[in-house]
């Protein structure tokens, strides 16, 4: 069978057919998935760069004016140095790769929460160390990452760098790849190149701590205790032994003690339900993105605070319904509806009129 | 005392603006010690009080602004040109900006102005000594540069760090950065920017001139080519070694005795100065291609028209003179001239439209007369067109031109005497020109006799005198003989430059002689100066003569490279990829009849040179492999300390076990790994191999206490 080519590359069937034939299909896919049209550096010329042509180009005028041949040895000097200026730039990014760690690993991205992540350069041959570059993520749409420096890496070495990320929005995120630039050696142009690591993620919203919460349909309030005795495995409450009580429960580490006998009394079992609320319609105010992103945040914030306290914790919204549950799973469950959730127009009679903004409450389940 | 690296580079670009300012002339004794001084006490001041006393930092600004108010006034005033000015401008600038060097940003100041500096001397220098400066400069600005790069990206990761700006950032350069191999790197880097430059210079196509094209250069003052001559003034010029021209022969050379360079031909004479006799020229026409065909329609069967042609490269300094110097008879001229004009009396004299104002470049194809012994009769009738223009033996006579005197009486006497028994014309002027060989002899300090005129003196009174004075008498004497004559000034051929392979012609070469014209020959060449006054007057050392071919060169292919070099060096690289490729084929086919082109050479010497440097580093980096981690070889030295050395025989992990110790296993295992896995050591790796050597030491330690 032949192998699958993308049909973007020039030439597909030759690449399958040379493929099927030499059997080293996933080097002529690899080979075939590059983008043909991409300039393999990017370029830009830095304020001192500016000056430095303009004056070139003053001063190559001044020669093909006069025709005075040591004002043309100067503009040759000047052209070596951007020509030199290239070839060790060039020297500095060649057999430079970038690997980023793996963040899908991580259990958990939050949107606003830094983080640092770990780049592994490595200079795989050349005859002349990387001097003075920087790594950073490729700029991307809710992403910021900061530079991370080097000064020197020789070759076939590799060092690990840590730069810190923030991401500035919840959902899926794909990181492109890392860059490496360099203005070495004379500060002229800022030469780059991208080193491909592709990732996506999926970046929570952001968690505040709750300080209070009043969770409708029960008087319960955040921090104060709702337990009742019953058959449970929490302990309630220890009293004195009495006729007639389970000897089961009978605390016998305090029997050598002088005193009456303690029996162990348990919590009642019952589960302590809530549901967050959450009313995901566009945002009635001057910024609706912004308010609704916030009432996200402030949902997922109510959602952690609960399953941090123990609490089953559902999520009800206009377009999904997570029955609740306890644990660190349900509460990736509900983060992960939330990192994606978008505003709906559709009215339901339980969540709200149409028309209004988006609004999150905790009701007992 | 720590060295500022920084300060380090600033001062040497320093130093070379002041060479620049030396080389560019603009600046006089007096001024240029202030600014050294003003240079020297601001290295104390950077050195020592920089820290203890802070200037205010508008006095740097209105110093400026005081020094080009003062500077714009001197040229308002025109003392100086404009280019002489900005020179002197940006010295003094650079010496009080050398007062104030807070940042970095006032290093690169102080680069931009020297850079402005070297570009100023650019303008007005033709001196190859331009290139050393350009090349330290380029050294220097490779090296400040890097720095300064290196320096700010440091910065502004320590600004994103910190959060804080850009001027509170303290990005410290690691210590030891800036260690000689970083300096050899600089070094490496700036070579490659010079050869660089050095192609591109050659590459860069020479497009047409502008507005501003008249380029500023020192002019030779010469005498001796203008359109009188009065005796004496070649005898002046004797002692000036001002180089006139330099002249390369263009294959081989012909072994006809010396060359001389015509300048022009005088046909006049009033008794004391020679002048030209027809004053009219007549436009050469181009032939295209920048190449002049020298009209010969007066004179087709001349006697000068005999000898062989040879080609030859001119470079001519301007010596204010319009006269275009060619050897004997020149048949063809090849330069940038816009008009070529020559004497209308067909004397064989090139003039151009005005004297050049820099140094000029042409190629001459010359036909150079044959001795006399060896000439011939011309075949067919000698047409003497010119007869009437020629200032013959009358003229010596001339009454409307000068009276008879007792001084031409004795000459004419004295020329029967000598040409008695002659009969003809050659014989005559050959017994004259013997007659003075023999009897006379040369000296640049002849005395005063009292003839009546310097003729007279020359050949009755003193019998001794210069070329000019030795040419004159032949010339009046042919002319009494009734032997056309004209008196022809120009050079001799100078010194020969074996390094260079090339003639040096200089002031002190100037010389005249004469062309008679002979029935049945045309005009023969007769030089009647004595041997003594053909040799050059001083012979130059041979560092000298290797200085004058290093300036000959850079004249002729950096000053004067034009967009005619590069298309015949592009029709020669042409030709010699062509030559490549008849080689190649040759060898393929066996049989090597010619060979290879010059270029095959150099080119064999370059690959050969670049694989060897590769072979060089690839060994360097596989020897650095090779070397033993520190750690092992500590561990090593350790155990060759307490008598345990490890066999030939034995493998590292065989050595450590036999050892037993856990530390030497641990250091083992760590150096296997980094030796033969390829591995590097982590973080936690490197603090174990630390921590076992530390053990192994103090075990050491106490086994010797013990």
């Amino acid at each position: 069978m032949l192998p699958k080519v993308p049909m973007t590359v020039p030439l597909p069937w030759f690449n399958s057919i040379f493929g099927a034939i030499i059997g080293s299909a996933p080097v002529v896919v690899n080979r075939a998935q590059k983008p043909a049209s991409r300039w393999p550096r990017s370029l830009k010329v830095t304020r001192d760069g500016w000056w430095f042509i303009s004056i070139l180009l003053l001063i190559g005028m001044a020669a093909i004016n006069t025709g005075n041949n040591l004002l043309y040895l100067v503009v040759a000097t000047l052209l070596s140095l951007i020509i030199i200026s290239g070839i060790m730039s060039e020297s500095t990014l060649k057999r430079l790769r970038v690997k980023r760690e793996s963040l899908t690993a991580r259990s958990a991205l939050y949107k606003n929460s830094p983080t640092q992540v770990c780049l592994e350069v490595e200079k795989s041959a050349g005859l002349l160390p990387s001097y003075s570059f920087k790594v950073q993520e490729l700029e991307t749409d809710g992403v910021e990452a900061a530079k991370a420096y080097l000064l020197k890496l020789d070759s076939k070495s590799s060092v690990k760098v840590f730069s810190e990320y923030n991401f500035k929005r919840r959902g899926q995120v794909l990181l492109p790849g890392v860059r490496i630039s360099t203005s070495f050696p004379f500060g002229l142009f800022i030469k780059g190149k991208l080193s491909r690591e592709s990732e996506e993620l999926l970046i929570y919203p952001e968690i505040s701590p709750v300080t209070e919460v009043s969770v409708i349909g029960s008087n319960l309030t955040t921090g104060t205790s709702n337990s009742k005795k019953g058959h449970g495995v929490e302990l309630h409450n220890l009293r004195e032994y009495t006729s007639g009580d389970d000897a089961r429960f009978i605390l016998w580490k305090s029997a050598p003690k002088p005193g009456p006998l303690l029996l162990k009394e348990y919590e009642t079992e019952r589960e302590q339900r809530v549901s967050v609320i959450f009313r995901n319609t566009e945002g009635s105010t001057k910024d609706p993105i912004l308010e609704f992103e916030q009432e996200v945040d402030r949902a997922a914030s109510y959602a952690a605070h609960f399953i941090g306290l123990g609490y089953s914790v559902g999520l009800k919204t206009l377009s999904e319904e997570i029955s609740p549950r306890g644990g660190s799973n349900q509460l990736h469950h509900i983060l992960r509806t939330l990192a994606l959730i978008t505003p709906v127009t559709t009215s339901s009679p339980t969540l709200g009129p149409s028309g209004a903004g988006p609004s999150v409450k905790v009701v007992a389940a | 005392m720590r060295v500022n690296y920084q300060l380090l580079i600033t001062y040497y670009m320093v130093a070379l603006a002041l060479g620049a300012v030396l080389l560019s002339g603009s600046m006089g004794a007096a001024m240029l010690t202030g600014i050294l001084l003003a240079t020297l006490a601001s290295l104390y001041f950077n050195l020592r009080v920089k820290d203890k006393i802070r200037l205010p930092p508008w006095l740097w600004s209105l110093a400026a602004a005081g020094v080009v108010l003062l500077f714009g006034l001197d040229y308002m005033a025109g003392s100086s040109k404009i280019v002489v000015i900005a020179s002197k401008f940006l010295t003094v600038l650079l010496a009080l900006k050398l007062f104030d060097i807070k940042s970095e940003r006032d290093h690169r100041i102080v680069y931009a102005i020297v850079f402005f500096q070297l570009l100023a001397t650019a303008t007005v220098t033709v001196s190859p000594l331009f290139f050393l400066l350009l090349a330290l400069f380029v050294l220097g600005a490779i090296n400040g540069m890097t720095v300064f790069n290196i320096s700010r990206s440091i910065k502004e990761q320590a600004q994103e760090h910190t959060g804080g700006s850009k001027s509170d950032a303290e990005g410290t350069i690691p210590p030891g950065l800036f260690n000689i191999p970083f300096f050899l790197f600089i070094v490496t880097v700036s070579t490659l920017s010079l050869i660089v430059t050095l192609a591109l210079f050659f590459i860069i196509p020479r497009v047409g001139t502008g507005l501003l094209n008249r380029t500023p250069s020192s002019s030779t003052a010469s005498t001796g080519f203008t359109e009188s001559v009065e005796p004496g003034i070649i005898g002046e010029i004797k002692g000036d070694s001002t180089v006139v021209m330099r002249v390369e022969i263009n294959g081989e050379r012909v072994g006809l005795g010396p060359l001389y360079f015509r300048g022009t031909a005088l046909e006049r004479f009033d008794g004391r100065r020679w002048t030209r006799g027809d004053k009219e020229q007549s436009l050469i026409p181009s032939a295209g291609q920048s190449l002049f065909k020298i009209p010969n329609e007066d004179e087709p069967h001349s006697g000068l028209d005999t000898g062989p042609v040879i080609e030859m490269s001119i470079l001519l300094e301007p010596i204010s003179t319009e006269v275009l110097f060619v050897a004997s008879r020149a048949e063809m001229v090849s330069g940038q001239f816009k008009n070529l004009w020559t004497d209308s009396s067909g004397s064989g004299s090139l003039y151009l439209s005005s004297p050049p104002y820099r140094r000029i470049k042409y190629r001459v194809w010359s036909r150079l007369p044959l001795p006399v012994s060896r000439l011939t009769p011309l075949k067919g009738l000698y047409n003497r067109t010119t007869e009437e223009k020629i200032v013959a033996a009358e003229d010596v006579v001339n009454k409307e031109v000068i009276a008879i005197t007792e001084a031409d009486r004795r000459l004419k006497k004295l020329v029967d005497e000598i040409v008695e028994g002659k009969e003809s014309k050659l014989e005559k002027a050959v017994a004259l020109r013997q007659y003075l060989l023999a009897g006379y002899s040369y000296t640049l300090n002849p005395l005063k006799g009292d003839g009546l005129n310097p003729t007279d003196d020359f050949l009755f009174f003193t019998r001794q005198g210069y070329c000019e004075q030795f040419a004159t008498s032949f010339a009046l004497m042919l002319r009494a003989a009734g032997i056309g004559s004209r008196l022809v000034t120009g050079y001799l051929q100078g010194e020969w430059n074996g390094f260079g392979k090339y003639y040096i012609i200089r002031q002190s070469d100037a010389h005249s002689w004469v062309e008679a014209d002979i029935d049945g020959y045309g005009w023969i060449q007769f030089d009647p100066t004595p041997p003594g006054g053909l040799v050059p007057v001083a012979k130059r050392s041979d560092i000298m003569l290797y200085i004058d071919m290093l300036r000959m060169k850079w004249n002729r292919y950096v000053i004067n490279y034009t967009f005619e070099d590069q298309r015949s060096a592009a029709l020669k690289f042409e030709g010699g990829t062509r030559g490549l490729g008849k080689w190649l084929k040759d060898i393929y086919e066996g049989s090597i009849k010619k060979r290879p082109s010059r270029l095959l050479l150099p080119l064999i010497i370059l690959a050969l040179t670049v694989a060897v440097l590769l072979l060089y580093l690839k060994r360097i980096k596989k020897g650095k492999r090779a070397d033993l981690p520190f750690y092992y070889s500590e561990m090593l030295g350790i155990l060759k300390s307490e008598g345990k050395v490890r066999d030939d025989s034995e493998t590292p992990m065989e050595f450590a076990l036999r050892i037993g110790r856990p530390g030497v296993i641990e250091i083992t295992e760590a150096f296997q790994k980094e030796r033969y896995g390829g591995k590097r050591l982590e973080s936690g790796e490197q603090a174990k191999v630390k921590r076992s050597l530390s053990r192994l030491k103090m075990e050491r330690g106490k086994g010797r206490a013990a």
